[in-house]
């Protein structure tokens, strides 16, 4: 059930109010354009005024833009819409929570400002984000509870933003969409009291280009990594997202930044702040699934569904999920519970059976894939179905084929990677990181990320479960789904599933006609 | 994740009666065997896990497997049956499991549901993989105090397999199941 907070809802309020005199109805301004400041309408009485009056006249009307003298950057509409809404909460004398705001506070969005940073308020100029705020649940204490502006300002005075004014648009559109959400106003909130730190940068990642997915132009590759041995850690998010739906950018995007920053950077930072070797963080388990988690939560509170990756297989079965992840890269084969460091060696050794099973799998696998040819065969000559229809199954059956040989291969380097880790840890030389795994597993670090495990587990299941049952409140930004199936067409394609039950139907059909299948 | 024996398994599935309701304070086997007891195929291997409060026993062969999960106990993942069919574990890809059909299971007559779920799991810091889905049978029996019990058929490939072993397994299987303690009515 949804909780009002007076504090955000007046704040929507008034920034709603000050931003409708800019706004001309029925024509969005797309927060990454570049600020139009020859329309007339495009300042309300005294905007104009204040803008090019902070910071000593900083701000520059040239060309019809507003340009930021510091940079030599056109500002976008997002970008101005942030420095109206630092008037929001100067004009009024009061923050949104009847205080007085603190000096520290202004100064850090100045400092935020100066470094090229937008200081957003909760209205994009698309006017699309006005309505809801994506939370539910009791209200937020502490810094959470901050007016949405003064957090942000605060965080961003934490971070840098590398790129040029398009990309730090899109960043900082991301991080006001991460407040947006309980869960990342939270962590930011945790992050700022913990002092927090990153740079955060759009790069290419290798591979990745942009494809239509379920009818939406989205990467192809990897949202982003982290290089956590920086300091600050270096976030970098896929420039792909630069070329993506905006609709789907900016959930995305707000996801994969709350990752990669409010899962990896941060929980490296306390981690380091809890004096923790290196190989802890490394090999505990839940590291992954943990910015996982936190990326998912944030997509889900801000758009009503997790869009990227594979939450259902965690949420049902966390066991049978990190057992699965053994098999799957050569780096998760050595993963470790807090339980697992106190001694690896068996454990380690212990999977050497696993990856036995799951190479006698993949053989048993391929042969019963391969029976199905002769099934589709059977069904274009004997039962005269048209070969198109059974192309999904016989797509499938190659799929797998493919990844099958594929997965043979990757065995043999998750084995060999084992074998390397069990041999290190054997020898006189790996003895001071199984101690330091030792230590590690009792500390009340990775206890704590354990609970935090469990915790975020049991709110995406009840957001979930809140939605399933129609109960869940309005996204801030919903996703719909753009691929609607038909079932019941009689001409409809044909999966492997789909032949499956033909097939058991007509062997049953015809069990009385041995020669049926001889056919 | 600890293999066992079947022959271990079968010792430590002794029957306790009377359990109200399930915490895993000994072994995930102990705490399933509390509520159901069963006879597993022979010759599948067996193991145990717990998600927190939720005990499972797992039973395979190759692809094929059959999962005992107990739910409902204080901190479960699924605290009701209507719960757990809304849920991850229940759903496919957030579509409803499908009705088929009934099977008698300690003698309770019991909604057959289907469902299908990823088996080929990307690379969670890589690229989406290409869809994989395998299928699953289960029905939900009632057991002891608000505790539930679910039984699937597990296949974890794509390729279903054509002889049906694993379904043909499980439908023995339950055939076997006996609860351990009173049920609800």
């Amino acid at each position: 059930m949804r909780t009002p907070l007076m504090s955000r809802s007046l704040l929507g309020l008034l920034a709603v109010l000050l931003l409708s005199a800019t706004l001309r109805a029925g024509e969005p301004r797309a927060p990454d354009a570049l600020f139009d400041a020859s329309r007339p309408d495009a300042f309300a009485t005294g905007q104009k005024e204040f803008v090019l009056a902070l910071e000593g006249g900083r701000y520059a009307l040239s060309d019809g833009h507003l340009l930021d003298t510091k940079s030599s950057a056109p500002l976008t509409n997002a970008q101005v819409t942030a420095l109206l809404a630092a008037k929001t909460g100067g004009a009024e004398g009061k923050g949104t929570d009847g205080s007085t705001p603190k000096t520290g506070d202004a100064k850090a969005a100045e400092d935020a400002t100066a470094r090229g940073q937008a200081v957003l308020g909760k209205t994009n100029f698309d006017g699309s984000q006005a309505k809801t705020d994506g939370t539910d649940g009791p209200p937020p204490t502490g810094t959470a509870a901050l007016p949405p502006a003064r957090l942000q300002a605060l965080f961003l005075n934490q971070l840098v933003f590398t790129g040029n004014p398009k990309e730090k648009a899109a960043m900082s559109d991301a991080v006001e969409n991460i407040l947006r959400t309980r869960t990342g106003r939270e962590l930011v909130a945790q992050y700022v009291d913990e002092k927090g730190s990153a740079e955060i940068v759009m790069g290419n990642i290798p591979g990745s280009t942009i494809v239509i997915r379920d009818g939406r132009k989205v990467p192809s590759g990897s949202g982003g990594n982290t290089a956590v041995e920086r300091d600050p850690p270096l976030v970098t998010l896929n420039r792909d997202y630069m070329d993506a739906d905006p609709d789907y950018r900016r959930v995305a995007m707000a996801g994969t930044l709350a990752h990669e920053l409010l899962g990896h950077a941060f929980a490296t930072q306390r981690a380091n702040r809890a004096k923790l070797a290196h190989s802890v963080n490394y090999y505990y388990r839940g590291d992954e699934i943990g910015a996982e988690l936190v990326g998912w939560l944030v997509e889900n509170e801000l758009s009503g569904k997790v869009i990227d990756g594979d939450p259902d297989s965690f949420l049902a079965d966390p066991e049978k999920y990190y057992r699965s992840l053994w098999s799957n890269q050569p780096y998760y084969v050595n993963i470790l519970s807090p339980r697992d460091m106190k001694n690896p060696l068996p454990v380690l050794k212990a999977r050497r059976a696993e990856l036995r099973r799951s190479r006698a799998k993949t053989a048993k696998d391929r042969m019963d894939n391969a029976a199905w040819r002769p099934v589709v065969e059977h069904f274009v000559k004997v039962h005269g179905i048209a070969r198109g229809r059974l192309k999904p199954a016989v797509d499938a059956i190659d799929l797998f084929e493919h990844w099958a040989v594929d997965q043979v291969r990757q065995l043999d380097a998750i084995s060999l990677n084992l074998e390397t880790r069990i041999t290190a840890w054997s020898s006189p030389a790996g003895q001071t990181e199984l101690a330091e795994l030792k230590a590690g597993g009792d500390s009340a670090f990775l206890k704590r990320a354990d609970q935090l495990l469990v915790d975020r587990r049991a709110e995406l299941l009840r957001q979930r479960d809140q939605a399933a049952s129609g109960n869940a409140p309005a996204p801030p930004i919903p996703l719909p789904s753009l691929i609607v199936k038909t079932p019941g067409d009689p001409n409809s394609p044909i999966d492997l599933n789909d032949l499956a039950v033909m097939q058991a139907k007509d062997v049953e059909d015809h069990a009385e006609d041995p020669a049926h299948w001889k056919k | 994740m600890k293999p066992k024996t079947l022959a271990a398994l079968m010792l430590i599935i002794a029957p306790l009666a009377g359990a109200a309701e399930v915490t895993v304070t000994k072994t995930p086997t102990a705490a399933v065997a509390a509520l159901v007891r069963f006879t597993a195929p022979k010759g599948w291997t067996a193991s145990d896990y717990a998600n927190g409060p939720d005990p499972v026993v797992r039973l395979e062969n190759l692809s094929d497997a059959i999962t005992i999960k107990a739910y409902g106990a204080p901190g479960s993942a699924f605290a009701t049956p209507e719960i757990f069919l809304r849920g991850p574990a229940a759903t496919s890809q957030g579509a409803a499991p499908v009705e088929d059909g009934t099977a008698t299971v300690a003698g309770r007559k019991l909604t057959v549901y289907r469902r299908r779920f990823p088996v080929n799991l990307p690379d969670p810091h890589g690229p989406p993989a290409p869809l994989m889905l395998g299928s699953e049978a289960f029905v939900i029996l009632p057991v002891a105090g608000k505790n539930f019990v679910v039984i699937s058929s597990v296949r974890d490939s794509p390729s279903p397999d054509i002889e049906r072993a694993g379904q043909k397994a499980w439908t023995a299987f339950l055939k076997t199941v006996k609860l351990a303690g009173k049920t609800k009515r």
